[in-house]
């Protein structure tokens, strides 16, 4: 059944209409047939009867006579009625008087003892038509006639009326698929057609064809339906198309990063702004998954958020890294919220990646600036503290002198006025080296030339001849190291650096029979220390730190105003340099030590600026 | 004016100062008025702690007596003067000495932290001679003629 039902309607149309005319004919022909055989049996028997009686009327003189030639001739008169095979006639005593059997007939004879009893009327034998007619005079019977007839006659008209038929059937049927073919132009190509067209717009997605109207029947109907539907549908989807083409030119000439994720939270389309800011294109992505690329140190706190997030279905906000293949790290703000049907199911999330690469910097510039500040602030305030503190000191001094010399004078105590004067004139100069000192302290930091390159060893000795009378007076031997690097520095802040070294070496001599100091450079693990090396006094590793802070002064029995090597430190510490104290303890001499850049590594650096 | 305590005994003051000048100053103040008839002095923290803990040069207690007061000056070489009161505060033989803070310095931080370190008092240097001299009298009379001592004997 099911083939048949899935069989096109074209050969539906045309089995419909073959098998309704054949069963039509059929049934008329076997209607007809059955009663023609019932009438025409009944006709033939009736047309036997009256055969019968009118031989057994002229056979019963030649019975009555027993002439048996004239019953011969009587009976042979049956010839001339092509369905009867047989004729004979019996006596009344049962005994054969004549009888006729047609020529050729090989058929069987059943005029037999049923025949001979004299039962009259008609009777069907053997597929054969029986009558048998009494023969009588005046109310004696003599004998009995009876004749045997077959169907042929009856059998060839069925033949022919059953061709005939046949005849009509095959033509009906011709008619009827004609018909039906002629039927289907009309009815069933519409619908074929618009078939056809159906299957090319789910195919092809083309909205912009139409199915063609044949009638205006109901299927015209239909296709006018169908092509007003598909008509709207293209509408749609042209407005649609724009509108997504609209979207997909905003989400292209974003600044921001528009990212869309699968219900499994793979990365389904991201524009190249995203691109940009996470260094990693979207089959990057695909292939590596949507985590790929993230700074290491944010790697398990992002997937962590991640997971719990999408396992939720709940808003993310976050900002991490991003490492970018060529080393740059990009910050960046995802913020990703969930996206649901109309009918509630979470259909993966929406999301954007800012960069805040920028913001970032410039915070930590200005974190870096603040950390500054807060440096020079406390420095400042360190500053002004021990100013105060210092520059009031010898204040107290000279005012303390200035009444005790007062009272000297009123008593004429000789000693004491020169002591008190000395510690007055002491007090002053003090004082003026102190404000020398700040000044030049001031200056680091606040003038600053444009460094050069500077023979250190060139500077070094210029500046030993510049300090020849305190060297010659204490009779200090100097070694300079011809070895010194070429530096990248200030030049006049670097004189002063090491005229302080060197003033310092010799200041802390202490009674050394043959003081050195010795200007050198070694190599510390790739780096090159250049250092002061006396061997003077020597201090104390307790204090190594503590000599390099404003004012400190570790003997007070030396001279000075405890800021010389705090000026030192600062201009170290502009040039990016470190300054550092190497001494076994008093007694054993000391060397400041510092690293400075040097004009090898600045080439470095700017080959790997240019390159 | 006498020159002993309320208990009759000999001032003696510990003067840890750097400034020689200064030093000076605070030593013809008590010389002037006799208000104290010994005055030790050192320069730096070090040797202030060397004298209280009676290390070194100091050990012997008859030319290093324990001094009844001791006039410390913060900005000090080596050990400066808020590490030496903490160091005596923690040491237990000496942790009660009498410590008078006397300083060039006014500010806040430094007489909060003096005091935190528990000193007993807190001076500033004044620049006028008068009120240096001035403040020298009174500090003498206070201590000798008003204060008594945590201790009974004289040690």
């Amino acid at each position: 059944m099911s083939s048949l039902r899935d069989l096109a309607i074209r050969r539906k149309l045309g089995l419909l209409i073959v098998i309704t005319t054949a069963g039509a004919i059929l049934m008329a022909a076997i209607s007809t047939g059955v009663y023609g055989r019932y009438a025409l049996r009944k006709i033939s028997a009736n047309e036997l009867g009256v055969v019968s009686d009118i031989l057994a009327n002229n056979i019963t003189a030649a019975v009555a006579f027993g002439d048996q030639l004239a019953a011969e001739k009587i009976i042979d008169g049956v010839e001339a009625k092509p369905s009867i095979v047989a004729a004979m006639v019996f006596t009344s005593e049962g005994e054969q008087f004549a009888s006729y059997v047609r020529d050729g007939f090989e058929g069987h004879v059943s005029i037999g003892e049923e025949t001979k009893k004299g039962v009259v009327g008609g009777q069907v034998m053997f597929g054969y038509l029986l009558h048998s007619s009494p023969i009588e005079v005046g109310g004696r019977k003599l004998g009995t006639l009876t004749i045997q007839a077959d169907f042929s006659e009856l059998n060839e008209f069925f033949y022919y009326s059953g061709q005939i038929l046949m005849g009509i059937a095959l033509f009906s049927c011709i008619a009827a698929v004609l018909l039906s073919s002629k039927l289907q132009g009309g009815m069933v190509e519409p619908i074929l057609a618009l078939a056809r067209v159906t299957k090319r717009i789910s195919l092809e997605q083309d909205f912009s064809v139409r199915a063609p109207k044949y009638n205006h029947d109901e299927i015209g109907d239909l296709v006018d339906s169908f092509n007003h539907m598909v008509g709207e549908i293209e509408q749609a989807s042209s407005a649609l198309r724009e509108s997504e083409e609209r979207y997909q030119t905003l989400a292209e000439a974003s600044p921001v990063g528009l990212l869309r994720f699968d219900t499994h939270g793979e990365i389904a389309y991201m524009n190249e702004r995203s691109a940009q800011i996470s260094g990693l294109s979207l089959e990057e992505f695909q292939l590596k998954g949507p985590l790929t690329g993230l700074h290491p140190e944010d790697r398990a706190r992002v997937f962590h958020l991640w997971q719990e997030a999408s396992q939720n279905e709940l808003p993310l906000r976050e900002e991490y890294r991003y490492l970018h293949e060529d080393g740059e790290v990009a910050w960046v703000l995802a913020q990703a919220k969930p996206e649901f049907d109309d009918r509630g199911s979470f259909l993966g999330y929406i999301g954007t990646l800012t960069d805040l690469t920028d913001r970032k910097r410039a915070e930590e510039e200005r974190e870096t600036l603040i950390g500054e500040l807060e440096v020079r602030n406390a420095e400042m305030e360190q500053f002004t503290y021990t100013v105060s503190h210092d520059l009031k000191s010898p204040l107290i001094t000279i005012r303390g002198f200035l009444g005790l010399l007062q009272k000297d004078i009123e008593v004429s105590n000789e000693g004491r006025i020169e002591a008190d004067i000395q510690h007055i004139e002491n007090a002053v100069e003090k004082m003026g080296f102190l404000l020398e000192d700040l000044l030049a302290l001031s200056r680091v930091g606040r003038i600053v030339n444009p460094s050069e390159k500077v023979s250190l060893f060139k500077l070094v000795n210029d500046v030993v001849r510049l300090l020849s009378g305190i060297i010659d007076k204490r009779g200090v031997q100097i070694k300079v190291d011809p070895n010194l690097p070429v530096a990248f520095v200030d030049h006049a802040r670097f004189e002063q650096v090491i005229q302080n070294l060197i003033e310092n070496a010799i200041k802390f001599m202490g009674d050394q029979k043959s003081p050195c100091v010795e200007i050198s450079v070694r190599d510390d693990q790739g780096k090159q220390v250049c250092f002061v090396r006396d061997n003077g006094i020597g201090i104390d590793p307790r204090y190594h730190d503590t000599v390099f802070g404003l004012f400190d002064r570790l003997n007070q029995t030396i001279d000075g105003t405890g800021i010389g090597l705090a000026l030192v430190k600062r201009i170290i510490e502009v040039h990016d340099g470190e300054i550092w104290v190497e001494s076994e303890g008093e007694g054993y001499g000391s060397s400041l030590c510092f690293t400075i850049p040097v004009v090898d590594e600045v080439d470095e650096e700017e080959r790997a600026k240019n390159g | 004016m006498g020159s002993e305590t309320a208990h009759g005994e000999p001032l003696t003051v510990l003067l840890v100062e750097d400034n020689l000048a200064h030093a000076e100053m605070v030593k013809r103040s008590f010389e002037d008025h006799r208000v104290a008839n010994r005055i030790i002095h050192v320069t730096d923290g070090e040797m202030a702690l060397d004298y209280l803990l009676r290390r070194g040069d100091y050990s012997d207690p008859e030319s290093s007596p324990r001094p009844h007061v001791v006039l410390l000056d913060l900005r000090l070489p080596k050990i400066d003067g808020l590490q030496v009161l903490k160091e005596v505060r923690s040491a237990e033989e000496i942790s009660r000495t009498l410590v008078v803070i006397l300083s060039t310095s006014a500010a806040e931080t430094d007489v909060a932290r003096a005091y935190e370190y528990h000193a007993n008092s807190y001076l500033v240097k004044p620049v006028d001679f008068m009120k240096f001299t001035e403040m020298m009298d009174d500090l003498g009379f206070y201590w000798l003629g008003w204060n008594y001592f945590p201790w009974g004997d004289g040690r």
